[in-house]
Formats: structure tokens, C-alpha cells, sequence
């Protein structure tokens, strides 16, 4: 099934895309607002999300 | 002042505005609005020289009918995620909701992610239930979506059981959300 194929890096980007979903909607008023903060959130978690596999990288040898 | 408050449009004036429960003191007309004003502030004090209730007084029924509302919209916004929104007319919030919650929650039963029990041996087993159970429907309903069963040994089991938590807890957000918007605390 589809669910259970996902890589890594394919799980991480759908938790991060419907959870800023849920925080550009909550967090904004205007449609235009919430969709550019829901991207920037998105764009959030991808950036930490690398930033810290590869400062966690030395240590998985 | 923040640049998003001037954009409003009309349709998401309707979304944005608060729910109130307040009522209005309107001018007659031909009366200036200051008299209307002195003449409100008199009547209540004859009101309570004669024994009836005080303003603060009148006002507890009101606030007690908001807080009930605004706790019948948080269980609903528990049961079914974008429920409370729904129902005072959030359709954005609720769509939102009901998307992010039912697709992290769906996607985590999916993956075959565990789904935590009341009675838990550990107390990160009692958080896992506060986490799963706060997703509402989709834990009463995550035996059907699992039909085989957990499998964490994977680790794509493993994600899926922080699907499950995590759909839990933007679901609470929601329901915080609703809450407050019902108590008119936000819009």
C-alpha cells in the first residue's frame, strides 16, 4: 500500500505540509495571509528539519 | 498596525467576524447619543433603588449562556474536527481542520501506527492516549482504518504513531481556537 512505501523524506513532507495547514488557518485571518504563512511554515519545517539531520549526521556512524 | 487587518475582503469579513451575544444601545432618533447614555445610567440606578436587578446581574444569565455555548462548540470541535467551526460558521477553519487532523490521522493508520489505550502500562502510554484520544472521531474509529494492527517494528509504523499523536494534538489546537472564538475572545 501506499502508506507504507513512503521514504523517509516523503512522511516528513506530508506531517509538514498538513500540519501548516492547520497552523497557517489558525494563526492568520485573510485567505492570502493564511496560505503565505501556511507555505512559510511549511518552508520552516523542511529547513529545520535538514538542518538538523545533517548536524545530527557525524554522530550516526 | 499589522498590513493583514486592512485586507479584508467581504466574504472573509463574514468568516472573521466575532460572535457576540451583546445587546446594543441605540439612539432614538432626533436624541443625541450622550442623553441616550445619561438616560441608560439613570433608569439603572432606579432599577436598583428599587430592588431589581443590577446590570452586573442581568449580565449573568448572558454569561452563562456563552460559556455553555462556547463548551458545547469545544466538544464539538473534539468529536469531529472542524465541527465547532462549522457550526459558527468558519468554513475555512473547518475545512482546515478537518483536512490536517483527518489526513495526519488517517495517514497514521495507514502507516499502521500504534494507537495508545487508556490503561497503559507507562505514563508515555497514558500521554499517547491523552494525544491519540484528542483527535475525537478518528480514535473512536481507528480500529476500522487498522484493520491488521499496529506494526512499529517498520519504521514507517513508527511514524505513523506520531501521526496519530500529532493529529491529536492540532486537533486540540483547534478546539482551543473554537472555544475562544465562542467566548469572543478571538475571531
Amino acid at each position: 500500500m501506499f502508506f507504507g512505501h513512503l521514504s523517509h523524506f516523503s512522511a516528513m513532507l506530508l506531517f509538514a505540509a498538513l500540519a501548516s495547514l492547520a497552523v497557517g488557518f489558525l494563526a492568520r485571518r485573510t485567505a492570502a495571509n493564511r496560505i503565505r504563512y501556511a507555505l512559510w511554515t511549511f518552508a520552516l519545517f523542511l529547513f529545520v528539519s535538514i538542518a538538523i539531520a545533517w548536524i545530527l549526521y557525524p554522530f550516526s556512524r | 498596525m499589522d498590513k493583514e487587518f486592512h485586507e479584508v475582503t467581504a466574504q472573509e469579513a463574514d468568516e472573521n467576524r466575532p460572535v457576540t451575544m451583546e445587546v446594543a444601545t441605540v439612539a432614538p432618533a432626533g436624541q443625541d447619543a450622550s442623553e441616550t447614555a445619561r438616560m441608560a445610567a439613570h433608569s439603572t440606578a432606579e432599577g436598583v433603588a428599587e430592588g431589581e436587578p443590577s446590570s452586573a446581574e442581568r449580565g449573568l444569565p448572558a454569561r452563562a449562556a456563552r460559556s455553555v455555548l462556547a463548551l458545547t462548540v469545544a466538544l464539538l470541535a473534539w468529536l469531529v474536527p472542524g465541527l465547532g467551526h462549522l457550526v459558527m460558521r468558519r468554513w475555512q477553519r473547518a475545512l482546515a481542520f478537518l483536512v490536517a487532523v483527518g489526513g495526519l490521522a488517517v495517514s497514521g493508520l495507514l502507516m499502521r501506527g500504534n494507537v495508545f489505550h487508556l490503561h497503559s502500562q507507562d505514563p508515555f502510554g497514558t500521554l499517547g492516549f491523552l494525544a491519540d484520544a484528542s483527535s475525537g472521531v478518528f480514535y473512536l474509529l481507528a480500529h476500522a482504518f487498522e484493520k491488521a494492527g499496529p506494526d512499529v517494528a517498520r519504521a514507517m509504523g513508527d511514524y505513523g504513531t506520531r501521526f496519530i499523536a500529532g493529529a491529536g494534538i492540532v486537533n486540540m489546537l483547534g478546539v482551543c481556537d473554537a472555544y475562544e472564538v465562542a467566548r469572543g475572545r478571538r475571531h
